[in-house]
């Protein structure tokens, strides 16, 4: 069973992402606010992380900058999904190693969810 | 003299400097910074003309404090991006539970339902490109050029994508595409294909969009120098020559369209000649009233800095 953690703070997100996974595969843990999703990531390492950006209490790239300085963090797989599409916020995640940055409007919901499943390589 | 341009400036003001007094026609409205009094950096706007003095010539600057107007844009840019995010999300909201409706995750719709969310779907997307399209501009308006993830690549798949995407908009008016002769070798070029997609899609729909049905739409590329020369012509209404001068001007519509096709925003061209200045190329076309117009654009054979 693969876990997959994802961090954001629009509820209509959570619920139309979490919808597309077979809960036999993936457990899907969710945050709403970059303090929580990175108690969460501590806690229960997940195998990849879904990553808004713009989010109360502590940003995404706050918490990723936070992550990648923990000895498990380091190295955790760490998707951006979010609506900000600027240029020096991309820099950003990149310079902090995301292995990808996905500009939600852009993609279908399907599409999304296809890629987890194939970076957590599942079907 | 020199000294109090911001080091990093120095050489770009220096060259210019040396090939104006030469007699070489410079630009001579740009950017750098200076450094105050207090040893910070304020931006400057030159503007200078070579004139004679005492027998020699001389250059004559003017340097106009932009600091004020550098942090409005800032300012703005900020407001932009931020409210553009903002209307982003309720836009995905739209798009994910309309996408799921219409995959009928939840149960089977009738076909009047079908047709009906598929209104709200295509009407959000139009939406969606509304603000992708804004932000565009803004990042046009501050000089903060496209980041660009180019890559080698043939050209040729970058028009079959945008021909592709028009597929759909193509069929309704019968309009076919035809390749030049410079589309039967490969055209390789470094470029950012998702934008140079986009800046096609742009040209490719006003074609549709401003032509008579069961016209042709012609590519075709030849080499020139160090450039790809591409063009894009349709038999098209045209563009009224009076308007002409107008055409890459944000938010400009020809007078001769209006009716035609009600929905478009005037930012598909300005935003072409961002992405195509951006690679380093040009952009300018030919236009007779009710025979047709040619978009002709240039990208260079290698990259530039």
């Amino acid at each position: 069973m693969k876990k997959l953690l994802i961090i954001d703070d629009e509820p209509i997100v959570l619920k139309a992402l979490s919808a597309q996974f077979n809960s036999k595969q993936i457990k899907v843990l969710t945050a709403t606010d970059g303090v929580e999703g990175w108690k969460t990531a501590k806690k229960e390492k997940p195998d990849l992380i879904l990553l808004d950006l713009v989010m109360p209490k502590m940003d995404g790239l706050e918490m990723l900058a936070k992550l990648r300085k923990n000895k498990w963090g380091k190295k955790a797989e760490v998707v951006i999904l979010s609506n900000l599409s600027d240029s020096s916020k991309v820099a950003q995640a990149v310079a902090l190693g995301t292995f990808e940055y996905l500009v939600k409007v852009d993609w279908n919901v399907a599409d999304v969810a296809a890629k987890v499943k194939k970076k957590l390589g599942l079907k | 003299m020199i000294n109090f341009i911001a080091p990093q400036y120095r050489n770009l003001v220096g060259d210019r400097y040396k090939r104006r007094m030469q007699g070489e026609k410079v630009d001579n409205r740009y950017e750098f910074a200076v450094i105050d009094k207090h040893g910070k950096a304020v931006p400057v706007e030159n503007n200078s003309s070579v004139v004679v003095l005492d027998g020699q010539p001389a250059d004559m600057v003017i340097l106009r404090d932009i600091s004020k107007a550098k942090e409005i844009d800032r300012l703005k840019s900020e407001f932009v991006s931020m409210s553009s995010h903002q209307l982003r999300t309720p836009l995905t909201g739209i798009k994910w539970f309309g996408e799921l409706l219409l995959k009928e995750k939840i149960g089977k719709l009738n076909p009047e339902q079908h047709d009906f969310v598929e209104q709200i779907y295509r009407s959000n997307e139009r939406m969606i490109g509304l603000v992708n399209d804004l932000l565009d501009v803004s990042h046009i308006e501050t000089g903060r050029k496209f980041v660009l993830n180019k890559k080698t690549k043939d050209l040729r798949l970058a028009f079959s994508r945008a021909v592709e995407d028009q597929t759909l908009a193509a069929d309704k008016k019968k309009i076919s595409f035809v390749l030049g002769r410079g589309f039967k070798e490969k055209i390789i070029c470094v470029f950012d294909f998702d934008k140079i997609v986009q800046m096609l899609n742009n040209l490719i729909s006003n074609s549709l969009k401003y032509s008579p049905n069961k016209t042709k739409i012609i590519f075709d590329c030849r080499r020139q120098d160090d450039y790809w020369h591409l063009s894009v012509t349709d038999q098209g209404y045209g563009i009224p020559q009076y308007q002409q001068h107008r055409i890459f001007e944000r938010f400009f519509r020809a007078d001769n369209i209006r009716g035609v096709a009600p929905e478009g925003t005037g930012l598909g061209l300005y935003i072409a000649r961002g992405i195509i200045e951006a690679h380093g190329g040009r952009i300018w076309f030919d236009s007779k009233e009710n025979k047709g117009t040619t978009f002709y654009f240039t990208l260079p054979l290698r990259p530039v800095e």
